[in-house]
């Protein structure tokens, strides 16, 4: 596969000697390794937390405002109730539902 | 990491790129950075990028147990192939070398017959794309097969042995075109 004429290139190209790296390389690399490994990615397991935590804590104020919304609803609104009109109740009536309901939603036992 | 492996695990261990396992970064860089700075060389033509390309080989081969790189030439080339790979995308992007900065050979303290020798090398090396340039240097100064050089460049032997033949086929035409 390889010719004569290929040797003699090869022979030609290993007689020059090729450039060596310079001669301080070798112990600029030693110290740099040496160093403490500086972490490139540190940064982002700790913004991978923080999001974590930002995402419970959206989490935990969305559940709230739907747990709200939802017992509002069952209940009636109170300042609906207290401002009257067509669709509201009485005031002393609403706060009585509004007692009963937060207590099945507790899980007692009702009377 | 995962070329690295590979050229690892393909390189036999009776070959030239397999060798015992380094006792320490000193140690392996006293036995491997020469060849791994020609194929540096070879391939961006620059020693300044040549030297970075280098340090950064043997920044990242520190972030391992050097001890346990089974076989650490081919480690080395796999590593410093994939360096200059990356460095010459980014010099595509950025500014390319300036092809008459072009350097492979130590052309101090050669007679001057020798010199121009290596200047006519040098311009036949710059003109074959990288891929030529780095199974050039793999066959010629490292002594692998081409079955060595598929596993490090992560291709067949076959485009490997092809890419050779083109890559003498070119240096010889632009040497004998060169000669006075």
């Amino acid at each position: 596969m390889i010719n004569h004429e290929d040797r003699e290139l090869e022979e030609k190209l290993r007689s020059l000697p090729t450039a060596a790296p310079g001669a301080g390389l070798r112990d600029r690399i030693l110290r740099a390794a040496a160093r403490p490994a500086r972490r490139r990615w540190g940064w982002k397991p700790q913004l991978a937390y923080a999001l974590i935590l930002l995402g419970l804590v959206a989490l935990d104020v969305g559940m709230d405002r739907v747990q709200s919304a939802r017992l509002s609803e069952l209940i009636g609104d109170g300042r609906r109730a207290a401002a009257g009109g067509a669709h509201s109740i009485p005031l002393k009536a609403f706060r009585e539902r509004r007692a009963m309901m937060l207590a099945m939603l507790n899980g007692e036992r009702m009377r | 990491m995962a070329a690295f492996s590979f050229a690892e695990e393909a390189v036999s261990m009776d070959s030239p790129a397999a060798d015992r396992a380094p006792a320490d970064l000193g140690e392996l860089y006293d036995r491997h950075a020469r060849a791994a700075y020609r194929l540096l060389l070879a391939m961006l033509g620059s020693p300044q990028d040549a030297e970075d390309a280098l340090s950064e080989v043997f920044l990242r081969a520190a972030r391992r147990d050097v001890r346990q790189i089974r076989a650490p030439r081919a480690y080395l080339l796999a590593s410093a192939r994939n360096q200059a790979i990356s460095m010459l995308r980014r010099r595509k992007r950025e500014t390319p070398l300036d092809p008459s900065h072009y350097r492979f050979f130590e052309t101090d303290g050669m007679d001057p017959e020798q010199a121009l020798q290596a200047q006519r090398i040098e311009a036949a090396l710059r003109e074959l794309p990288p891929q030529q340039r780095e199974v050039v240097v793999l066959k010629v100064y490292e002594g692998l097969t081409f079955a060595e050089i598929a596993a490090i460049t992560r291709t067949r032997p076959n485009t490997v042995a092809s890419r050779y033949r083109y890559a003498v086929e070119k240096l010889r035409r632009r040497l004998k075109e060169s000669l006075p």
